[in-house]
């Protein structure tokens, strides 16, 4: 069957929302732990084939790629009911152990030295899939692994694989809290630089909106990563929901991500989720409609993209897909766009139609959720650009007093220079203006006269 | 005689003008004209010769009761009686208008000898020979008076004191019989072409029936209940083949006299549709219309049952309401006292279309079949026709005549194998097939390849050969929408990955490309939009509505009725209306413009490769940058403004769809509308285009309105005329504007 994705878990934040992800799914496909088909599970609903093989017994393997550099987060996993759901042959664990530190040069330079290993794994699961449609990234983007080692996959998948589509949940660090990275800023803006350059469509996970939200809307005081990872892995299961339950439309990776992303650099979506609910809040259900489920999706406080907002610069949506599920009226999906449009809830771009489109999706039958309705929205909003904006001050503070930079010295691609850094700023700088261009209406003139000055 | 025709509910004929024609032979009544002048009625009676004649004529009139002529009276050719004996005017009057129920006795035994074929009628006439010997028994009753009378006794002398019986007596005492008499004469005539003076046409059956039924209503009693017992015997047969009917759905009718029908050509998938049908002629006036509906329905679903899902097992109740039918008096046909046989059939008829629709909805899984349908033929299983797409690629790009079912259909195999749909259950894939739709030769694949549905068995009553062509000609416009899809992802693919590869290679090719994408973006919002229109605001909601009227239904007809609004639904909405042509043609010509993209880019790939092929071989910087200008010079430019020129015609195509959207007025168009709303969410198209800020019959009124020099008429008219020369150049085609403002120049 065509269309798999595989998925590539990086590091240790990439690696626990990635197996947050696996458990969500194992759930909803009706797949226990030990990768076998639960007796209430039937064939024909779902479609497992995307993210799951069988073996030659039919229990179900993810299609997934287990990659760190030092061992807690995968031990973990190993050691959890769940050790028995991937093939062991996809998990790598570097051998030495030792972890890059958080340190994107040295995360990017092991990544040479671990090429053919890894790429023995993600080949031998390519060749195992009909039609591979891409792959999917789970990283962070601050630290050593998921950004270093992360960057320089992308790079290599872009590659090897060039007709496939490499997508990413990429989580941004909290900007609330004092990180105890502080070289996050320099791995931040090299990773974005290949966010942009290599993948073809970014998942932004924000740890500051997600935390806000556990804590304001969950009312959970010292939201644990459990607790944000599980919101995580609801984004990603419902953003892959129709790929798993087909449907009329947005069946494969390119159906969902081609009508979101208009030209190849502007392939940041945001993501909203409603109604947010913990287990400790489940008496605060209301009832949700279609039309609540649509307007609340468009209000900044379900945003998990934290973005400042902006009255003056006019901040735009470029495009936006709601994926619905539950038991929706089709008819009222009309009557919702009618109202969004009426009171102009959403402010889109003028250089090109857009509007929102609507997607319903089955939900698993396996699991109960207390809501009727509840909706995903994926949206490319010009606003994201603030998140890149505040990377970009961030690393300009710290390079400007040229701090923390010799353990990047020590790494190989910084051994004779720095350019790495200034051509990453270049590009990140140019994705803002991109952004920030897309505001306005003359957007497509400012394409063709940018992109001519450019020779 | 006299050529009135009987009009319900006049006494039956009138008699006053019959006799009229009634000729009297002038050579018997010269003597007598004086004496009868002279006496009163009274005086016949001592008058010896007037009442040996009287006596004469009475005995004569006997047999002219039984159509027999007598000594003195006898019927002429044309029908009209003479009495040949010498008798007073009065008396000869009298025995004149007598001579009516002979009249009506010839009638009706004309009537009764001439041969017909038809239970109804043979009981017609067993009502009628009843009637008869009811009739016989008062003549001889009669005639034995008169006998006793007139008998030459030796006690004569006694005799003679005894009353004679005299013609008033005989009037008298055939008084009740005669109007029963005359009413029959008349229903005979009635129904009858050889007896009626007027053009009528032989009656049988039902409509028989019908004319007997009339008098049943008629405010004599004595004629009422005369009707009534009449229609009571005629309707016995049709009594037992309404029984047969409802109970066992069998038509036994060999003379065609029952107001059902059936063709016995009929194939056995058009049982439902149009094997039976009521004959309305034949349909009695106490059986309305919707109570023969009933009727119908009944013993059709009895047959249904028996014949498409092989069920003769009957119905239960059955034995029950044969008890009912058998032990109900006739006159419950047209007697609507208590409602015992209404009821009956009331019953008949809610059990046996509760069966039906037990059998297609639960035997034979309609709504799993009907989902199957929205699935595979409504595209509602999105990864298997997606994957299907892909394998039929090359296969429907070839010519009609290339194309072979076998090839499709083993796709089509594989396609199932590949995907959910081959978890689907088996019968539905069993059924599930290709379909070559007629084409002409210069058509490609893509034009009339189609899914098909063997929608045989019970549910083939539902999903008719018309039925599952609709749904062939949905999937066919579906089915390309999808394909521009399809295209416009592998475009959008290609672009990405040419701006990844070959931007760092050739910066210069970058305003072509960003031009591109934007063109490719609006269009799949376009075709994306457009599909979401037609899979909520067409397929879903009409689902919905389907659904709901399926489990209201209570009868295979109201399923029928309900799919059939389903489909025409989804047609209407999908542009597929033979009112909505033009806008089917408008969304193919900006179907047009993505084929038209996807050559330009094919060649623009093509360019750019064999350039980057011979840079590859440019050993030094400077010959780089010689040939970077040359390209951008001699291609890039150009290309930039065939995108250009590309992007100007498709928006234009976009604007004049949209227009057309917006006008349209038929019942639908609400939903129409949804479309150009969807189309056009953040009114870029309507901020662009004047036409589109107001709806199109507000524009062409104000056009009207408006002077050819005014301003808006002129803004509108210019940018009208150049989106012309924009498209002619183009050889698309400019269906719409042409015939609207132009004309008023």
């Amino acid at each position: 069957m065509p269309c798999e994705i595989i998925t590539l878990q990086l590091g240790q934040c990439g690696n626990q929302i990635g197996f947050e992800f696996w458990k969500k799914l194992c759930l909803e496909h009706g797949v226990n732990p030990e990768g076998q088909l639960e007796s209430f599970a039937k064939e024909g609903v779902d479609r497992k084939d995307v993210f799951f093989y069988q073996a030659d017994d039919e229990h179900y393997i993810p299609r997934a790629v287990l990659l760190d550099l030092e061992p807690r987060v995968i031990n973990t996993i190993l050691t959890s009911r769940y050790s028995k759901l991937y093939n062991p042959e996809n998990v790598y664990l570097s051998q030495d152990g030792g972890g890059a530190g958080n340190n994107w040069a040295a995360g990017y330079g092991r990544g040479t030295g671990l090429h053919e290993e890894i790429f023995d794994i993600i080949d031998r699961e390519a060749e195992g899939s009909d039609s591979l449609e891409g792959f999917v990234l789970c990283h962070s983007i601050a630290g050593g692994t998921g950004s270093g080692l992360g960057s320089y996959l992308l790079e290599k998948l872009t590659d090897r694989f060039p007709k496939k589509l490499i997508q990413t949940y990429s989580v941004f660090p909290n900007q609330d809290e004092i990180s105890d990275v502080v070289v996050q800023p320099y791995n931040s803006l090299l990773t974005l630089r290949r966010l942009t350059q290599s993948a073809d469509c970014v998942v932004v996970l924000d740890n500051t909106a997600l935390n806000r939200i556990a804590v304001d809307r969950l009312h959970i005081e010292n939201p644990s990563f459990a607790q944000i990872n599980s919101l995580v892995s609801t984004i990603m299961s419902v953003s892959t929901a129709t790929l798993r339950y087909p449907s009329y439309m947005n069946n494969d990776l390119i159906g969902l991500i081609s009508p979101l992303i208009p030209t190849p650099r502007l392939h940041f979506l945001m993501t909203g989720y409603t109604p947010l609910s913990s287990e400790q809040e489940a008496t605060s259900i209301r009832k949700t409609t279609v039309l609540d489920v649509m307007r609340r999706l468009l209000q900044p406080k379900n945003m998990m993209v934290s973005t400042a907002h902006d009255r003056n610069a006019q901040q735009r949506y470029i495009s936006i897909l709601n994926i619905i599920q539950g038991e929706v009226d089709p008819g009222q999906v009309h009557k919702s766009l009618q109202r969004i449009r009426e009171r102009k809830l959403a402010n889109f771009i003028t250089w090109s139609p857009a509007s929102i489109q609507v997607a319903l999706s089955r939900k698993s039958p396996y699991i109960q959720t207390p809501h009727r309705v509840s909706g995903l929205m994926l949206a490319n909003h010009t606003n994201i650009s603030s998140l890149f904006k505040n990377a970009l001050k961030q690393y300009d503070k710290l390079r400007k007093r040229e701090a923390f930079l010799d353990q990047f010295r020590r790494e190989e691609i910084f051994a004779e220079n720095l350019n790495e850094l200034d051509e990453s700023r270049d590009v990140v700088q140019d994705l803002v203006e991109e952004y920030e261009a897309a505001t306005k209406s003359d957007y497509l003139q400012w394409g063709l006269n940018k992109l001519t000055q450019g020779q | 005689m006299s050529s009135r025709r009987v009009v319900f509910p006049s006494v039956p004929m009138s008699y006053s003008s019959l006799h009229k024609s009634f000729t009297v032979n002038s050579t018997f009544v010269n003597g007598n004209r004086r004496s009868v002048t002279g006496g009163g009625l009274q005086s016949f009676a001592i008058l010896d010769n007037s009442s040996f004649i009287e006596r004469e004529l009475v005995r004569d009139l006997l047999f002219i009761f039984q159509g027999i002529d007598g000594k003195f009276i006898r019927q002429k050719k044309d029908k009209s009686y003479e009495i040949l004996a010498e008798a007073s005017a009065p008396i000869r009057e009298l025995a004149l208008k007598l001579c009516e129920l002979g009249h009506c006795y010839n009638k009706i035994k004309l009537f009764k000898e001439k041969p017909s074929a038809g239970t109804i009628i043979q009981s017609f006439k067993h009502g009628l020979d009843l009637e008869l010997h009811e009739y016989y028994r008062i003549l001889a009753d009669i005639k034995s008076q008169i006998q006793e009378s007139t008998f030459d006794t030796p006690l004569a002398e006694e005799s003679k004191s005894r009353e004679d019986i005299t013609l008033i007596k005989l009037g008298i005492c055939i008084t009740d019989v005669r109007s029963r008499l005359e009413i029959l004469a008349c229903v005979v005539e009635a129904c009858s072409p050889e007896i009626s003076t007027t053009p009528v046409h032989q009656k049988y059956g039902g409509e028989l029936c019908s004319s007997i039924h009339l008098y049943t209503e008629h405010g004599d009693p004595v004629i009422k209940s005369l009707a009534v017992s009449l229609l009571t015997t005629v309707t016995k047969p049709l009594y037992l083949m309404l029984g047969h009917w409802i109970l066992y759905g069998e038509l036994e009718d060999p003379c065609n006299e029952f107001f059902i029908a059936s063709d016995k050509d009929c194939r056995k998938e058009d049982l439902w549709h149009s094997k039976y049908h009521i004959r309305g002629k034949m349909l009695p006036s106490f059986i309305s219309m919707k109570q023969a509906e009933i009727i119908l329905a009944t013993g059709k679903n009895i047959n249904f049952l028996r014949d498409i899902c092989n069920n003769s097992t009957g119905y239960e109740g059955r034995a029950e309401i044969k008890k009912t039918i058998e032990e109900t008096p006739v006159e419950c046909l047209f007697m609507e006292n208590d409602k015992l046989l209404s009821n009956a059939i009331q019953k008949a008829y809610r059990t046996t279309s509760d069966m039906v629709l037990k059998v297609l909805i639960q035997d034979s899984r309609l709504i799993d079949h009907l989902n199957a349908l929205k699935k595979y033929l409504l595209l509602g299983q999105g990864d298997f026709i997606q994957y299907l797409l892909e394998l039929l690629q090359k296969e429907l790009a070839k010519p009609v005549p290339k194309l072979y079912q076998h090839n499709l259909s083993a796709i089509l195999e594989s396609a199932i194998r590949a995907t959910n749909a081959q978890f689907e259950d088996d019968d539905i894939l069993r059924r599930l097939d290709t379909r070559i739709l007629y084409g002409s030769e210069k058509e490609t694949g893509w034009d009339v390849f189609c899914l098909d549905y063997k929608a045989n068995g019970p549910i083939g009553t539902v999903l008719t050969e018309d039925v599952i062509v609709k749904y062939n000609q949905l999937f066919n416009t579906l089915w390309r929408t999808k394909r521009i899809e399809a295209i416009l992802c592998a475009l959008w693919k290609n672009q990405t990955t040419l701006f990844k590869y070959q931007r760092s290679i050739m910066p210069e090719i970058g305003p072509v490309l960003h031009q591109v994408q934007l063109l490719i973006q609006e269009l799949i919002h376009f075709v994306h939009q457009t599909q979401y229109y037609i899979m909520f605001e067409a397929t879903e909601c009409a689902w919905d509505s389907l659904m709901v009227n399926v489990n209201k239904a209570t009868d295979l007809d109201e399923v029928i009725k309900a799919h059939e609004e389903f489909l025409s639904t989804i047609m209407s909405r999908s542009l597929l209306d033979i009112g909505k042509r033009e806008l089917l043609n408008q969304l193919r010509a900006i179907f047009g413009t993505v084929h038209k993209l996807n050559d330009f880019l094919t060649a623009f790939d093509e360019r750019v490769t064999a350039e980057v092929i011979s840079r590859r071989n440019l050993k030094n910087q400077i010959n780089e940058t010689v040939a970077q200008k040359n390209f951008f010079s001699e291609y890039v430019t150009q290309a930039k403004a065939e995108v250009e020129q590309l992007h100007t015609v498709s928006q234009d195509l976009v604007y004049r769809f949209l227009i057309v959207l917006n006008g349209q007025q038929d019942s639908d168009s609400i939903t129409l509308q949804c479309l150009s709303f969807r189309l056009d969410f953040n009114e870029y198209y309507a901020q662009r285009d004047a036409r589109l800020s107001f709806p199109l019959t507000y524009l062409s009124r104000r056009l009207s309105f408006t002077s050819v020099n005014s301003p808006l008429y002129q803004s509108i008219h210019t940018s009208m005329n150049l989106s012309h020369s924009a498209v002619e150049s183009n050889g698309l085609p400019v269906s719409f504007l042409r015939q609207q403002p132009i004309q008023e120049n």
